[in-house]
């Protein structure tokens, strides 16, 4: 090789080296070039960086200005949820604000389905963009109520502890909204107090917790937000007069033919899909485990006891009428999604070291009283009424998902226990370490703090036919009803409470109350079209008579709640 | 005369100019991609960019801010909500932007909302006359801060209110590569986006 570059002479040939300069220009050049190309490539951080920034403000901008429009849209009472719905809660699409656009839905924050007409509570996620980037906006709210019949919410559901007589905080008691409710990003004070609207019978310990709540007091209504904060600020919601509190409903009386034919005791374990009326006590064994399924009724001429271990499951509509006393022991009452419980006493009541609500969702929330439990449905899953004056106790650490409604009776939550839900008692007992925990999907916002409600008149008086109501019941609702033209609202399960009255009006045979299998669909069925047709008569004899019907919420039930944005997305930060 | 004196001829010529143009180019392109790199890392710690990217981490971690509370030049204190709904200022609705000279950074620190379910207690109602810059100093011996980066590359930072349009005014002055900007904290814009 070496011999082929040199000469016959002994010189190096030149020949032999001709072309070798050209290909290590090239190797260079396509080495600089690569290096250059590359290097050139390289982006500007700078400048993308302030361009991310003009196209997320665009959007922002965007994203703001059709929230805006969006808002408009939802408090126009003609907007059509009900198509909103179909369109899977598209509000509106493709929106140009500026040089972006914007798309906005709506979905009910309750379901968290898209929004439709019988949504009460939504979110508004509105999405802007420009050039690729994104800003999402949301915001929280009721909706204005459609024009319509307007509602009263009889049952004092707004108020998460409310007492006719007295009420009292001791040491290190807590009361404050629950965390785990879709409802408790709206951040509205939780509302307790004596129905009387006096605070001389409100016993606070200093250790207590209430933050973020107010009490009731009478006064005027906030008539604007200035008002509004300012009795925020002073952890007051006031109204015009005191709070009447209808007693819980009756159970109609045992019918005589069926005691004799009712078992002596009963005891529930297994598979349950029958009705009984035992003349003696109920027991759900200790360790036992029992499943209530669809619409069953259980009329106890004794006690209810649920023994030390047992599981009790509710997977229909479930109701006890327990005319002794109803004993919890350390067990587990479960209501499945869809099913509610009642527990209708006329003696005492007594949970101790139980869980009573909704079905967990988490298997090792066992009982927790801190107040971060799951949802799992809420409160309305179960009613604990007490139609007499006896005594409610929840003790030893219990949690109970759920309404306590007893306006006769001592409720006293002592040893660390919890209720989430509300609490109604003639003198209701917080003991320390104990806390409630309200569920805010029980304010409708119709009732006695609602100025736009049917509780009041136009002029701001309660309406008379308010106080004329006793009891619960579906005689009186109905009646109120007729009169008013203003539709009664009381919570789920109380309301199946309130057919009672009418069941034993419409049906006073009711041959099959005792028997096995009966069901109790169809009188119910009867007094909920008679309870219907006789508001939609006064509706419409009001609106013969030339009187409007008045629907409209106040301007403060109408605001939305900013959430602010989400992080930009496609932003190359 | 012999071959290997012979000059080079004038496709050579101009093969050989050619080369050296694009040679000339790339290493021309090669060294002011270089200069633009170099600029372009120095300038990310833009302060002007990291100001405004802390109001938008601010805006993301706090969306319903409410107001500034105090200041002293290095710590700020900030109502963040009202998600207590009373109007008066609580423990948990608090936080803190303090410039850390150490890191550079900007953090937001707050108490852990794990701290505030341990213990019901903890929870403060505050007065608008209470010392808030103190509260952080307790919170911080006690360990129950946590903290999130806003701003991060800077040279410097403090906090400054010219009082002209009341307390809630404050801004934050930010250096880094001896370039200076400013960005507002407060008065904050309610509850945007709806206005």
């Amino acid at each position: 090789m070496r011999s082929a570059m040199i000469s016959t002479n002994g010189r190096p040939d030149r020949r032999a080296h001709r072309g070798s300069a050209i290909l290590l220009a090239l190797v260079a050049v396509g080495v600089a070039t690569l290096l250059g190309l590359s290097l050139a490539a390289t982006r500007d951080a700078n400048v993308a960086a302030s361009r991310n920034l003009a196209h997320a403000a665009a959007a922002r901008a965007a994203a703001a200005g059709a929230m805006e429009v969006a808002v408009d849209v939802l408090e126009d009472p003609s907007t059509d949820l009900a198509a909103i719905s179909k369109s899977g809660g598209v509000l509106f699409e493709g929106l140009a604000v500026g040089g972006a656009s914007a798309k906005a839905r709506v979905h009910d924050l309750l379901t968290g389905l898209a929004a439709d007409d019988s949504s009460e509570v939504v979110e508004i996620v509105v999405e802007g963009t420009s050039s690729g980037i994104s800003q999402t906006a949301r915001a929280v709210g009721r909706l204005p109520r459609a024009p319509g019949a307007p509602t009263a919410d009889l049952d004092c559901s707004e108020f998460a502890l409310l007492a006719t007589g007295t009420l009292v905080f001791e040491g290190d008691a807590c009361l404050a909204v629950w965390s785990g409710s879709p409802l408790a990003i709206l951040a509205e004070p939780v509302a307790y107090g004596l129905a009387s609207g006096s605070t001389a019978q409100i016993a606070v310990s200093p250790d207590a917790s209430l933050h973020g709540t107010v009490a009731l007091s009478i006064g005027g209504f906030a008539t604007d937000a200035e008002m509004h904060d300012e009795h925020l600020a002073d952890k007051m919601v006031r109204i015009p007069a005191a709070i009447h509190v209808p007693l819980a409903a009756v159970p109609i009386e045992r019918a005589a033919e069926s005691l004799g034919g009712g078992a002596a005791d009963t005891l529930l374990d297994g598979y349950i899909a029958y009705d009984a009326m035992p003349e003696g006590d109920m027991r759900v064994p200790a360790r036992a485990a029992a499943t209530l399924r669809g619409v069953r009724s259980f009329d106890i001429a004794g006690n209810l006891r649920i023994e030390r271990g047992a599981q009790l499951r509710v997977e229909g509509e479930t109701r006890f009428v327990v005319r002794g006393n109803l004993v919890i022991e350390p067990a587990t009452v479960e209501v499945a999604a869809g099913a509610t419980l009642s527990f209708i006493v006329l003696g005492d009541a007594s949970i101790d070291g139980a869980y009573v609500g909704g079905e967990r969702s988490n298997p090792e929330e066992l009982r927790d009283a801190t107040g971060r439990a799951a949802y799992d449905g809420g409160a309305s899953r179960v009613l604990l009424s007490l139609a007499g004056g006896g005594r409610v106790s929840i003790s030893e650490g219990s949690v109970v998902k759920g309404e306590i409604y007893a306006p006769e009776a001592a409720v006293a939550v002592a040893t660390r226990s919890a209720v989430y839900g509300r609490v109604l008692g003639r003198d209701v007992r917080l003991g320390a370490g104990c806390a409630v925990f309200y569920d805010p999907a029980l304010d409708d916002r119709s009732g006695w703090t609602a100025r736009a409600s049917g509780i009041w008149t136009p002029t701001g008086a309660v309406r008379t036919e308010v106080r004329q109501i006793a009891r619960l019941d579906g005689e009186s609702l109905e009646r109120f009803a007729v009169e008013t033209g203003v539709v009664p609202e009381v919570s789920p399960s109380l309301g199946s409470l309130t057919l009672l009255a009418i069941e034993d009006a419409d049906d006073d045979t009711r041959s099959d109350a005792g028997a096995a299998g009966s069901g109790t669909s169809r009188p119910r069925e009867r007094a909920s079209v008679r309870i219907a047709r006789g508001i939609l008569r006064a509706i419409e004899a009001q609106r013969a008579n030339g009187h409007g019907v008045f629907s409209d919420v106040g301007e403060l039930d109408r605001a939305f709640v900013s959430l602010g944005f989400d992080p930009m997305k496609g932003a190359d930060e | 005369m012999t071959r290997s004196i012979r000059g080079f001829t004038l496709i050579e010529v101009v093969v050989a100019a050619g080369l050296l143009s694009i040679v000339g180019l790339a290493i021309v392109a090669f060294v002011t991609a270089f200069a633009r790199g170099a600029g372009a890392r120095a300038r990310i710690s833009d302060p002007a960019l990291e100001g405004a990217l802390l109001v938008e981490r601010l805006r993301a971690v706090a969306p319903a801010l409410r107001a500034p509370l105090a200041s002293d030049g290095e710590t700020a204190a900030l109502w963040l909500s009202d998600s207590v709904p009373s109007r008066t200022v609580h423990l948990s609705e608090l936080g803190w932007l303090r410039f850390d000279p150490t890191m550079g950074d900007i953090v937001l620190e707050r108490v852990a909302d794990t701290h505030f379910a341990e213990d019901r207690g903890l929870e403060t109602e505050f007065e608008a006359d209470d010392d808030f810059l103190a509260i952080r100093e307790d919170s911080a011996r006690d360990g129950l801060l946590v903290s999130t980066i806003l701003a991060e590359g800077l040279d410097s930072a403090r906090f400054v209110g010219d009082g002209r349009r009341g307390a809630d005014d404050l801004a934050l002055e930010l250096e880094a590569e001896r370039a200076t900007a400013r960005v507002a904290i407060g008065p904050v814009v309610p509850e945007e986006p709806l206005r």
